[in-house]
């Protein structure tokens, strides 16, 4: 193979020998074989089917150094960005774990938390068969540059029947100095037979000049009856990109209530990944977002209905202003033989200039008979009978306009059923938006 | 000096001409009727005056409390103390109803330079209004005018006009669509904003609001213009004879 041009191989050549956890051989053995995944495939272009609508080129020319644990940022305090609620936090600083910032405190019996990083160095071999359980290295070139650096992150796991009344607040600080950065965050959370925990995670940009990127992969696992509340607010700074991957599998009967607030950054994707492998589990996967200036949000969700009698839904509400782009692909697939299944997806977009863009792909791919699905796509502009309404009751179009642009995400917003986070980020709405509706 | 005056108005929507030398001047303290066939241009000329987009005024003039009504934004119209009562009130999912009407009368407030309520004061003085229209609490928290019935709707326009106390109130056929029950709550809270420096225009195509609104002159507008004036025995007259003289089957 000829020379690599990749601006996460490039930079500084990759070397495994020098990561953490390097004394783990299966480790090792995993992140070369993942790079050699990552070289094959190559970062993402538009021809793929898959990335047709978000584009990385802008990344390539980009001279990215790899946070590492040496590249120490020392802040005092955590910025108020931050949403400050009571949890237990854990502090990623360009996916590295900081002790300083985190506040773990307590935690109920049955609870780990903390760093991926020191779990796996603490029991290697309990890891082996956890991580990358649900990613396939050879489908997703970001997946596999994400195994190749695979160190550090958010691990959680909570034994079967325990119930966590505090949620946990994994905040994920975004700092660029002098250099542009790239980091690979991976976060293992499981959750045991009948557990429940609530978790809030917040992505805020700190400085905003030079460019980030940072591709984060989440594998979650849910047993029997587990219930996750998984609330992701998204305030990256200008010249920050973002990949996540999250990948679900939800046993019989388990819930799983996501919501993802995108407000800022540069070029953005999420990607659920969900695989319903029992019975009568209910899958949300929601969100908002608000793309202005240049920002480009992306949505990409594919749910497997494996089972029969299961549930998920996808309803997702974007603003497009200025130059904004915004993406959304989300593919039901049932399996054949999984009848009862109820997959409901809606995107609704309001674009507020001629100039941004969307991109809406609902998709079915039904092969059971009896089935309960629906999809549905509409965008337009703002309504101007409300708007003329509400200027008719003496609110300038200025404000008025600000005031409907936050109600149609509002009204997204509310389909999160953890009542506190719901009032945050509803709260965090009227932060980015300058009115309080 | 009159509180209205609308002197030979003429409108067009989409470069068709559906005002066509409109008189009318509404002193404080009188109410006046507008009725006439459909399609006769009632709504339209509610909505000129109030500033909806779209419409555009060809000649004429109008003045409002001595001001030039055409010099003003809608939301300075509504600031200056003109409401529009809607035929369809719009529903505004997103919005609560009392963060619409806390933000319609700071909105008021600041424009004549008064301190802006802060939460509880405003709750407090929704709720009085509320209560004397007999509207339930949780109308207040639900999004504005979704789901309510059609009575709900006109309830929560009167609630809005209580609340901004306009010194002219249009109101476009606030009597549509309701039952006897709302219809009275209607006009008694319309009733209730009488004084001797207010005045009411009231759009209707029928004669029965006017039995609890009682006015001081009725008028026919028909293919854009005013042409006939009268007393309330007009409305009573027009009950018996329908429009079909002023060229209109309805
Ligand atoms: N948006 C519009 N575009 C074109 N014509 C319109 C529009 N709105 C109303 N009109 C026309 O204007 C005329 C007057 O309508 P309107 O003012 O609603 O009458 P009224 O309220 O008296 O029933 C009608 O002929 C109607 O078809
Ligand atoms: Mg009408």
């Amino acid at each position: 193979m000829s020379e690599v041009i990749d601006p996460f191989l490039r930079g500084f050549g990759y070397s495994p020998v020098d990561l953490p956890l390097a004394q783990v051989e299966w480790m090792t053995n995993r992140r070369i074989e993942a790079k050699n995944a990552y070289e094959r495939l190559g970062l993402p272009t538009n021809r793929l089917e898959d990335w047709k609508f978000t584009n990385l080129k802008k990344l390539r020319n980009v001279d990215f150094s790899l946070a590492t644990k040496d590249f120490s940022i020392s802040m005092a305090a955590l910025p108020k960005a931050v949403p400050n609620i009571d949890a237990h936090r854990i502090v990623f600083v360009n996916g590295i774990f900081d002790a300083e910032l985190s506040a773990i405190g307590e935690l109920p019996n049955g609870v780990k938390l903390g760093s991926l990083a020191e779990a796996i160095e603490a029991d290697p071999d309990s890891f082996e068969n956890v991580l990358n359980a649900s990613v396939d290295i050879d489908a997703s070139a970001l997946a596999a540059l994400n195994t190749a650096y695979l160190a550090d992150g958010l691990y959680l796991e909570l034994d079967r029947a325990v119930m966590m009344e505090k949620p946990i607040h994994l905040v994920s600080l975004t700092y660029t100095g002098d250099e542009a950065v790239s980091f690979h965050p991976r976060h293992s959370i499981r959750l045991g037979d009948g557990a429940a925990a609530t978790i809030l995670e917040s992505h805020v940009g700190v400085s905003g000049e030079m460019q980030s990127f940072g591709n984060a992969v989440s594998e979650i696992q849910l047993g029997r009856d587990a219930n996750l509340g998984h609330y992701i607010l998204q305030k990256e700074a200008d010249h920050s990109s973002a990949y996540g991957l999250t990948t679900i599998k939800a046993d019989k009967g388990s819930v799983y209530d996501g919501f993802t607030l995108n407000l800022g950054g540069e070029i953005i994707r999420n990607e659920t990944l969900c695989d319903i492998d029992g019975e009568h589990a209910d899958i949300r996967i929601n969100g908002a977002y608000h793309a202005d200036v240049k920002r480009h949000h992306d949505t990409t969700i594919r749910v497997n209905h494996n089972v029969p009698n299961s549930k998920s839904l996808a309803v997702f509400k974007g603003v497009l202003g200025d130059q904004g782009r915004g993406v959304f692909q989300a593919k039901t697939y049932v399996e054949r033989g999984a009848d009862g299944t109820d997959g409901q997806q809606l995107h609704k977009a309001l674009l507020l200039s001629d100039k941004a863009e969307i991109n809406a792909k609902p998709e079915l791919e039904i092969y059971a008979d009896d089935v309960k699905c629906a999809h549905g796509s509409t965008s337009g502009a703002l309504d101007q009978m409300q708007l003329f309404y509400l200027e008719s009751r003496g609110i300038d179009e200025e404000r008025a306009r600000a005031l409907l642009v936050q109600a149609f995400l509002h009204e997204a917003v509310d389909h999160i059923r953890h009542s506190e986070i719901c009032e945050l980020f509803h709260a965090e709405l009227e932060d980015k938006l300058g009115e309080s509706a | 000096m009159s509180l209205l005056e609308i002197k030979d108005l003429h409108a067009t929507i989409h470069g068709k001409e559906i005002l066509k030398g409109v008189n009318l001047t509404i002193r404080p303290g009188e109410v006046h009727a507008i009725m006439g066939p459909n399609g006769a241009g009632k709504s339209t000329l509610s909505y000129v005056l109030s500033g909806r987009e779209g419409y555009e005024v060809t000649g004429g003039s109008v003045t409002f409390d001595g001001k030039d009504l055409f010099e003003l934004e809608a939301n300075e119209r509504a600031c200056e103390g003109l409401f529009l009562a809607f035929q369809y009130p719009v529903e505004i999912p997103g919005i609560t109803n009392t963060t619409f009407l806390k933000h319609a009368l700071n909105a008021k407030r600041k424009y004549h330079g008064e301190a802006e309520l802060d939460g509880l004061e405003f709750v407090k003085l929704m709720r009085s209004k509320s209560k004397e229209l007999g509207m339930p609490d949780d109308m207040l928290k639900r999004p504005v005018n979704v789901g309510f019935s059609g009575g709900e709707k006109k309830r929560n326009e009167t609630l809005q006009m209580a609340l901004l106390e306009p010194k002219l109130a249009l109101l476009d056929e606030t009597d549509s669509g309701l039952d006897i029950d709302a219809l009275r709550v209607v006009a008694e809270g319309v009733n209730r904003l009488r004084s001797p420096e207010r005045g009411v225009l009231c759009i209707t195509h029928y004669q029965r609001l006017l039995d609890y609104l009682v006015p001081d002159f009725v008028h026919v507008l028909a293919e854009g213009k005013i042409v006939k004036s009268g007393d309330k025995n007009l409305a009573l007259e027009l009950e018996k004879t329908g429009y079909a003289e002023f060229g209109s089957a309805a």
